[in-house]
């Protein structure tokens, strides 16, 4: 019999089951000590929001004295009660938060927050405080925020971008802007953050919009058309004919949620543009200012050669379709064959067609015999496109009076309905 | 000569196990600090900005359906509820011959929908497309079978509008915030981000209604516990790790966003698989070593993101391993040419090796050693001392394998009440002795019928809840 390494071998189980004994009292003792913390925690949250009642309901301002549970505060726990995380049980309103913050915020604290961001060693502890810092609105921070921005650490930078962001100063959004012209990444994330943002931040915007390098004239863009600025138009639509075709969409979008009309010119001369990604955010920039009255600007582009900006425009026609039902008619008693077809695609996706059936049995003649002419064309131009799903909507004998009406128009197409449905006229 | 042979094979074995529990603290080790991340990093995210801004990614979900009569109610009432700002939901019912299409004509409200309807991806024969009459953003794909879940998907591919799909099994329930949180980290970095997963445990034993978790109780069914066990190793314990070095080797099928223009490059799913997340993944990062492409990101959350539902029989675990047995042979199979390829990095380097060692050759590895020291026992080649010391290093590994992924899973996640986290740990303790041997028997059959050529995805029984 052969005891090969046995010795080994008993020597490393016993390794692994002093591990495996060490690990498990470490697991058990671990989810001990969590839920006693976590408990903890809860208890001395809702220590705060009974003095904030108090306090509330004395009438009195909050002063400096005021002793709260914690004199020393915890970064993690300063977070939780401006921003209400994971704590439903200590939820503060509004007005209670408004009385934390200017606690929290008071001078005695600053250093010491100031400390960690700066210096301290754990990121994570200086992501809460750079966070805390940014939801109690500690204006007064803002260099060492405006210093973190520019850590080599993206998380430290990501998480500074959101703290400004709650900011929302004038100081904090040129940081942010002179983040945006010379970093790159998180531009998609600053930009969002910017609809947060007062309009007299255009300004400072303007200067970014101006470099001479695209991308960040592009970004600018994007923060002014974030901000819905109604300033700057005029220098807006310059950029409507610049070099880079990203940068003359962006400046349509832009130009768009303005909503001002006094820019349709400007984008209609956009709708000429040899890029499709140009003509496309102009039409959908004219819908955005003009709304039902963009229809007869924007009906030609559905001869355009680009399958997206026919797709926007279709877009559009199916969003007014009401209004542009008459210039649908003409298109459809002509010959364009394709041009018929994209009306015929935007009056099914509006349901327009459950419209027209309804006009057939409403008793109205005039109503029935356009509600009838605009269905026989659509049948003679595109064999039954969305006719045959919105007979679900009517009853039984509606749905026999309408095939019998079409059946002189396309008898095989009425064949083949009846078929599906299993009824017969 | 005899005496040789059993000394070299003992050798053989007992490095195996050597290696095996090196790889398990390299992965626990990193896991753990990528588990830390991630959750840091959930805790300070500003969701309502997410949820906000213009500039959030919209998605199109994906559900293939196959006979899921149980589930897709639930499931899709699940995705009503999501808070999220933009989706649609695309369900296919792939060729289901049970009451799967009527319920969902009945509960969507379906209409047939005239539509163009490209083909970019392979996708079987569609017989009708239906739009839901109550829910504008729901639009179902009644198609026949026989391309498996890949054209399925494919299908709902062909016509999802967005840049980003999210493929998710129809018995998947999701949480209110499962596409908020994945979708905050791709915002950080669309233009990075490719492929992301997140992990999700078994819905056993929980109460539903309409989509909404009533009750979540853990079935304490050991069959059960064990699987959710498993599924703590596998996301937090493996793919957590994986992660971190960019190397992740499975987006998994049952919750997974890909951006819309990599499987457009690669032909969206393939048919010719068992399953088709493993392949796809494997095939992406091929794709991106050979074209040179740099900072592109696969990546693993650790969030509890959805529940879906586990098989509560051995004979049905047995078929449900057996088929990811096959698949995971199938894959490494198939990209063989990375094993140890400098191009291939990480991946070749340590992800490759480990799925060889670990997914495809463990199991012959752990029958054999038990088999090997067992009859060198019973044929006194091997004296009792020695059997014992040997398999109690295979019990122990084992153990601290799933201790070391309990103690990254507890630190962040607060799924399990800490009684079921102790029953988990007694479970895992013996898993040597009990369960193991199922998932053996399991990874056996599949290596059998791979050999065989079956290439079937064989679904389950669902129980009637």
């Amino acid at each position: 019999m052969n005891n090969y390494f046995t010795e080994t071998v008993w020597k490393i189980d016993v390794v692994l089951l002093f591990i495996a004994v060490f690990l498990t009292i470490l697991l058990i003792a671990r989810m001990v000590f969590k839920n006693y913390l976590d408990n903890r925690r809860a208890q001395k949250l809702l220590s705060i929001k009974k003095n904030v009642y108090d306090l509330i309901l004395s009438g009195k301002k909050i002063e400096k004295n005021i002793a709260f549970p914690l004199k020393d505060l915890e970064p993690n726990i300063f977070l939780d009660i401006a921003t209400n995380r994971n704590r439903e049980s200590a939820f503060f309103n509004k007005s209670e938060q408004e009385i934390l913050k200017e606690y929290f915020a008071d001078k005695k604290h600053i250093p010491k927050l100031e400390k960690i961001v700066n210096k301290s060693g754990n990121k994570w502890s200086r992501i809460e405080v750079i966070l805390s810092i940014g939801y109690c609105e500690i204006d007064s921070l803002l260099p060492a925020l405006k210093k973190s921005l520019w850590d080599n650490d993206e998380d430290i930078a990501y998480f500074t971008i959101l703290a400004l962001a709650q900011l929302k100063t004038l100081d904090s959004a040129k940081t942010l802007l002179d983040f945006l012209k010379t970093r790159s990444f998180y531009r998609s994330k600053i930009v969002s953050v910017f609809g947060q943002f007062p309009h007299e931040i255009s300004g400072e915007t303007m200067e970014l919009v101006k470099s001479e390098n695209p991308t960040v004239r592009f970004w600018g863009i994007k923060v002014l058309t974030e901000i819905k600025t109604h300033q700057y138009l005029h220098e807006i639509e310059q950029f409507t004919k610049d070099k880079s075709a990203e940068i003359r969409s962006a400046a349509c979008e832009c130009l768009g949620a303005s909503g001002n009309k006094n820019v349709v010119p400007a984008l209609e001369a956009c709708l000429k543009d040899e890029m499709w990604l140009v003509r496309m955010s102009a039409v959908k920039a004219i819908e955005r200012i003009l709304g039902t009255d963009s229809i007869s600007i924007i009906i030609p582009l559905i001869k355009d050669n680009s399958w997206f900006v026919i797709d926007s425009a279709k877009n559009v026609i199916a969003k007014h379709i009401e209004s542009a039902i008459p210039p649908i008619e003409k298109i459809l008693e002509g010959k364009d064959e394709l041009a018929k077809k994209i009306c015929i695609e935007a009056i099914e996706t509006s349901g327009y067609v459950s419209r027209l059936y309804r006009d057939i049995f409403s008793g109205d003649t005039d109503k029935k015999k356009r509600a009838l002419s605009i269905l026989s064309n659509i049948l003679k131009s595109s064999p039954g496109y969305g006719l045959q799903t919105a007979l679900y909507d009517l009853n039984k004998d509606e749905m026999l009076a309408v095939l019998q009406a079409f059946k002189t128009i396309n008898k095989e197409w009425v064949e083949a309905v009846e078929a599906k449905l299993g009824v017969k006229i | 000569m005899w005496a040789h042979v059993v000394y070299v094979a003992f050798l053989v074995f007992l490095g195996y196990f050597l290696i095996l529990i090196g790889f398990y603290i390299f992965l626990a080790i990193f896991g753990f600090i990528e588990d830390k991340k991630r959750e840091w990093e959930r805790e300070e995210e500003n969701y309502p900005l997410v949820y906000f801004s213009d500039l959030t990614i919209p998605v199109s979900i994906i559900i293939p359906a196959h006979n899921e009569e149980v589930w897709i109610r639930d499931s899709v009432m699940s995705l009503l509820n999501l808070n999220y700002p933009a989706y649609e939901v695309i369900i296919v019912d792939d060729g289901s011959t049970d009451g799967t299409f009527p319920i969902l004509k009945e509960m969507l409200d379906l209409k047939a929908m005239d539509i163009i309807y490209t083909k970019h991806y392979k996708d079987g024969d569609v017989i009708n497309i239906l739009k839901s009459a109550k829910y504008p953003n729901i639009s179902v794909i009644h198609k026949l079978g026989g391309m498996k879940k890949a054209g399925a998907v494919n299908a709902g591919l062909n016509l999802s509008k967005y840049d980003y799909v999210c493929v998710m099994d129809a018995d998947t329930i999701l949480e209110q915030d499962a596409l908020i949180k994945v979708m905050a980290q791709i915002g950080r970095e669309p233009d990075k981000v490719i492929g992301i997963g997140s992990a999700f445990g078994l819905s056993n034993g929980m109460k539903i209604k309409d989509g909404r978790i009533i009750n979540r109780s853990f079935s304490t069914d050991p069959l059960i516990a064990y699987q959710n066990l498993e599924y703590i190793r596998s996301f937090i314990g493996n793919r957590l790790a994986w992660s971190k070095f960019n190397t992740m080797p499975n987006v998994a099928g049952g919750f997974g966003v890909w951006r819309k223009d990599i499987l457009y490059e690669l032909g969206g799913f393939s048919s010719y698989f068992t399953c088709e997340d493993i392949e796809l993944t494997f095939r992406v990062h091929d794709y991106i070593a050979r074209n040179k492409e740099k900072g592109y990101k696969i990546l693993m959350m650790p969030y509890y993101v959805g529940w879906t539902e586990g098989p509560s029989n051995v004979t049905s675990l047995i078929k449900q391993r057996d088929r990811w047995q096959r698949v995971v042979i199938e894959t490494v199979w198939q990209y063989k040419h990375m094993l140890c390829n400098p191009k291939y990095k990480g991946f070749g380097f340590l992800v490759y090796p480990y799925f060889i060692l670990y997914e495809v050759l463990g199991v012959f590895f752990e029958v054999a050693s038990i088999a090997f020291v067992t009859v060198g026992w019973i044929t006194r080649q091997l004296d009792t001392n020695t059997f014992f010391a040997f398999l109690s290093l295979m019990a122990l590994t084992q153990f601290i394998l799933s201790l070391l992924c309990l103690h990254t899973f507890v630190r962040g996640q607060k799924v399990f009440k800490t009684g079921y986290t102790i029953y988990l740990l007694f479970l895992s303790s013996i898993e040597f002795f009990f369960y193991r041997p199922i998932i053996s028997i399991a990874k056996l059959f599949g290596t059998y019928h791979y050999m065989k050529g079956v290439r079937i995805y064989d679904q389950y029984t669902r129980v009637k809840r």
